[in-house]
């Protein structure tokens, strides 16, 4: 199970770089088309097409952000009740609640654009504590596996 | 740290609690959201009485299906036009699932062989009769007739005025222009696919004294597959025209997201949706929403300079009406928009808004949650998630003759809304408001009739 965790909050960290990415090329290929004197507007963004081929990158942010990473994150958390490490659980937790507030940090950007900003800035707060949670099961020490008598409490 | 010990057996179970504790409620409620193959909207939802005391007794036999007191006294295909009256405009459509010949036009369907489909053309008052023939379309095809009052069953919505067209099958519409003004029609089986990819067309009702202007002009837009197109084409329509001649362009957006409209000289809003607009003054530097679905017909006269009159949509595609070459360049685009609650002058409604007998919540929102066993952020209605929306239910008008403003049942009017008020809506919420108020459905199925909004909570969908 620790290696299922680990692997998990892994994929997080990866996921969140992948948002990135996705988002960042989406809206390089938006600059582009434009420049080229394509014309955006609520019409052409709801319409079924692909103007230009990085509205790809879009559609993978918006399923990654809305499904993926919450599935993922939910794996997460239910794999931290049986890792029987200590701190498991409350870096799942930590990791889910983040992925909670991005995923509303992300909606709720499209009608206040300074939200968005903070959005970014809790994808980089994602990140690092889904690596933290990912490295520190290869020196947690495990929980409540051994009597508590015989448990050496090691410093975290 | 303080460490609590647990008996065995729970230390053991505890995972296993949490587990269930995350996965039960969301299982149910994934279930919860799941509905049939097929199902009847007169079963969905829950009915709304707008704040008054339902009266079961109209309601036919006390019966009662799901919640909803509702029994058909008559069925919605015996709302038709007099079978026995000639067809004073008779037009032949065969639906196809190709792509049109001949041309680099990206739509995915047809309607005799082109799209858009033939543009239909009645005077005021005549009855249209159109056949429509499936030939390839494979999800079936039905035409809908946006923004006209037509008898129920031939509204064209497939699962509830009528069942949709296979491939094979046809169907005959029939019904009385009773409007003039600029329409569209399209399919309205599985909508957002099938008019996104071309199964529309446009109808226009012209008065019986005619229009004024020298020119009237049918202008289509529409986005195939990310491409802007007017009248199909994705370049600029062109329009010859002499100088001082004025024109009425029929703008159409067939989108399924609003588009601006503003042109390079002044201009007047005739019509708007199909409503002629009361005394209507010149706009300048003001640019137009045309919202999803929505018409204008704007007036512009041609400068009498050998310029051309510009009628610009969004900054991809415009209607250039003028001499043979004449060039216009793009006007730049007004900072403000045309606020229509105010352009024109009243004009008698013909009912007073004061005095409405049944009032109406209708809160759009989003939230998180299942929409057919789909997790997503999903639109909701008074807070609630597709299936589970409000059905407007108001009492039907009393056939006797007289006792109504309006046609008895057998020709009842689709309900149009009128918009009284928005100063509390931001821009975004009242275009959505207002395509949500052009896209209310009804089925006459008893003296009740009930407006249902069967299907609105996905994210993007045309539903018209």
């Amino acid at each position: 199970m620790r290696t299922v965790y680990k692997v998990l909050a892994y994929f997080v960290a990866i996921e969140v770089a992948v948002q990135a990415m996705a988002a960042v090329w989406a809206i390089a290929g938006l600059g582009k088309w434009v420049e080229g004197g394509g014309v955006v507007d609520k019409a052409l963004m709801e319409s079924e097409g692909m103007p230009f081929p990085e509205v790809a990158g879009f559609i993978v942010h918006g399923i990654n952000g809305t499904f993926v990473i919450p599935g993922i994150a939910l794996l997460l958390l239910i794999t931290s009740f049986f890792a029987r490490v200590r701190g498991a659980i409350k870096w799942a937790v930590i990791v889910f609640v983040l992925v909670v507030v991005q995923g509303q940090l992300g909606f709720l950007g499209h009608e206040i654009t300074a939200v968005a900003a903070l959005h970014g800035l809790n994808a980089l707060a994602l990140f690092g504590t889904a690596l933290y949670a990912a490295r520190r099961m290869r020196t947690a020490a495990p929980s409540k596996v051994s009597p508590p008598e015989e448990r050496v409490e090691t410093p975290v | 740290m303080i460490s609590i010990k647990l008996p065995r057996t729970l230390r053991v179970a505890l995972p296993f609690l949490a587990t269930l504790a995350i996965l039960a409620p969301l299982t149910w409620m994934w279930h919860a959201s799941r509905v049939p193959a097929a199902y009847s909207v007169m079963d969905m939802g829950y009915p709304d009485y707008g704040g008054v005391q339902p009266d079961l007794s109209m309601a036919g036999h006390a019966h009662h299906q799901l919640g909803h007191p509702f029994v058909p006294r008559r069925s919605i295909t015996d709302l038709i036009a007099d079978p026995t009256r000639p067809a004073d405009v008779r037009v032949d459509l065969v639906a196809r699932q190709q792509q049109p010949t001949g041309g680099a036009s990206l739509a995915q369907y047809t309607l005799n062989g082109t799209s858009p489909g033939p543009e239909i053309h009645a005077i005021r008052g005549q009855l249209v009769e159109v056949h429509l023939r499936n030939e390839s379309v494979t999800a079936g095809v039905t035409l809908h007739w946006h923004g006209l009052d037509v008898p129920n069953a031939m509204d064209g919505v497939a699962g509830v005025t009528q069942d949709a067209v296979p491939v094979g099958g046809a169907f005959t519409y029939r019904f009385v222009a009773d409007q003039a003004g600029s329409f569209w029609y399209h399919s309205h089986q599985v909508s957002n696919p099938q008019v996104a990819g071309g199964l529309f067309g446009s109808l226009v009702v012209r008065p019986r004294s005619g229009v004024t202007q020298q020119l009237d002009v049918s202008a289509i837009a529409h986005t195939y597959a990310g491409v802007r197109t007017i009248n199909g084409k994705a370049e600029d329509l062109q329009v010859p025209a002499r100088g001082g001649e004025r024109a009425r362009v029929r703008m159409a957006n067939t989108d399924n997201g609003p588009m601006e409209v503003w042109s390079s000289g002044p201009y007047r809003l005739l019509a708007i949706d199909g409503s002629d607009v009361h005394r209507p003054s010149e706009v300048s530097g003001r640019s137009l929403t045309l919202t999803s679905g929505g018409r204008a017909d704007l007036e512009v006269t041609v400068p009498t300079d050998g310029t051309a009159a510009r009628v610009q949509v969004s900054k991809a595609v415009a209607v250039i009406i003028g001499p043979l070459g004449a060039r216009t360049p793009v006007p730049p685009q007004p900072a403000e928009d045309l606020d229509l609650l105010t352009y024109g002058s009243p004009a008698p409604l013909g009912f007073d808004p004061a005095h409405a007998t049944r009032r109406f919540d209708y809160v759009i929102g989003r939230r998180p949650g299942f929409v057919r066993g789909r997790p997503g952020m999903w639109w909701s209605i008074n807070g609630h998630l597709y299936p589970n929306v409000p059905m407007f239910v108001v009492r039907g008008c009393n056939p006797a003759p007289g006792r109504c403003p309006m046609p008895a049942p057998a020709t009842t009017p689709a309900p149009r809304a009128m918009i009284c008020s928005s100063s509390s809506l931001s821009d975004d919420a009242f275009i959505a408001a207002s395509s949500v108020i052009s896209r209310f459905w009804y089925s006459v199925a008893s003296d009740w009739f009930i407006v249902c909004i069967p299907s609105f909570s996905c994210p993007v969908c045309i539903d018209e």
